[in-house]
């Protein structure tokens, strides 16, 4: 087994600590991104499907970071309408 | 043209001039949602326009998946930014090979809990914490698991992983979130909790 860093031994660990029996994958939250930045954007609360969601958005960077990618989508649309 | 739910629904399934000017339409506002939120990231238009075009494909094809949770526009932009930044992140990783991110050599400094800024308690227990995660890592998880898991540490994106083990995005998270169990309960096992080991290391 290689070594690792001191940083990556603490993000596998605080992922070890975030995980939950019962996940969603990252399809499952592709079409839940679209729903959690309209309810940002219109500054709605947080339901259950998107406290999952937000779940997943802790361990999944990737998706975070197409997250960021949406919303500033999603309010350059809502300016331009 | 605005369009409520039902009608980009109905006109992008119905065929025609209809279809067309929808299709037209989504592809407008795809292009520009992707230049905004991209920009900076990739070579021109030319890359908005063919993103747009693989994406078109990607949501004529889901269009029975979409439950009207949010705007059909909102669900779209989804599969586009997903679309757009997968190209870029493959782009990214060219041929980096998972052998590679399995490398010593890429470990400027391998973690040492005697560096930490920690008393003599912590630093016991960090390195107790550290031996059972090592003895978990070789152990619990299968060769895939070991490949993904350093791969994944080293910030290749699962998609790329999925790419070179000929799988997909959806499989590689399953699998590591299988890991991921194995290993929590390898450290619960072991004695030490999420709680214990968050106070051990202090984050």
């Amino acid at each position: 087994m290689p070594q690792l860093d001191a940083n990556q031994v603490r993000v596998l660990l605080q992922v070890l600590g975030q995980t939950r029996d019962d996940e969603m994958t990252c399809d499952d939250c592709l079409p839940y991104l679209a729903v959690l930045v309209e309810h940002e954007l219109a500054g709605k609360p947080s339901h259950e499907a998107l406290k999952r969601v937000e779940d997943h958005l802790a361990i999944c960077p990737e998706c975070v970071e197409e997250l960021e990618a949406i919303r500033a989508a999603i309010e350059s649309l809502e300016a331009a309408d | 043209m605005d369009r409520d739910n039902a009608t980009w629904l109905a006109e992008l399934r119905g065929g025609g001039h209809a279809q067309e000017a929808a299709l037209a339409d989504l592809r407008t506002r795809l292009v520009a949602g992707l230049s905004h939120s991209l920009r900076g990231r990739a070579d021109g238009a030319t890359f908005f326009e063919d993103v747009a075009q693989d994406a078109l494909v990607r949501i004529l094809d889901k269009l029975d998946t979409f439950r009207g949770d949010s705007r059909f526009t909102s669900w779209a932009m989804t599969i586009a930014v997903r679309t757009g930044i997968t190209e870029l992140r493959r782009r990214k990783w060219g041929e980096v090979s998972l052998d590679q991110m399995a490398s010593d050599e890429d470990v400027a400094r391998p973690f040492d809990p005697e560096d930490a800024d920690a008393g003599p308690d912590a630093k016991t227990q960090r390195k107790a914490i550290l031996a059972e995660l090592d003895k978990a890592i070789r152990q619990h998880l299968t060769e895939k698991q070991r490949q993904t898991l350093l791969a994944e540490l080293g910030g290749m994106p699962q998609a790329e992983i999925a790419r070179r083990m000929g799988s997909n995005r959806n499989a590689i998270y399953k699998m590591m979130h299988d890991a991921r169990k194995r290993l929590r309960s390898s450290l619960e096992a072991g004695g030490y909790s999420s709680n214990e080991i968050r106070v051990a290391f202090d984050f």
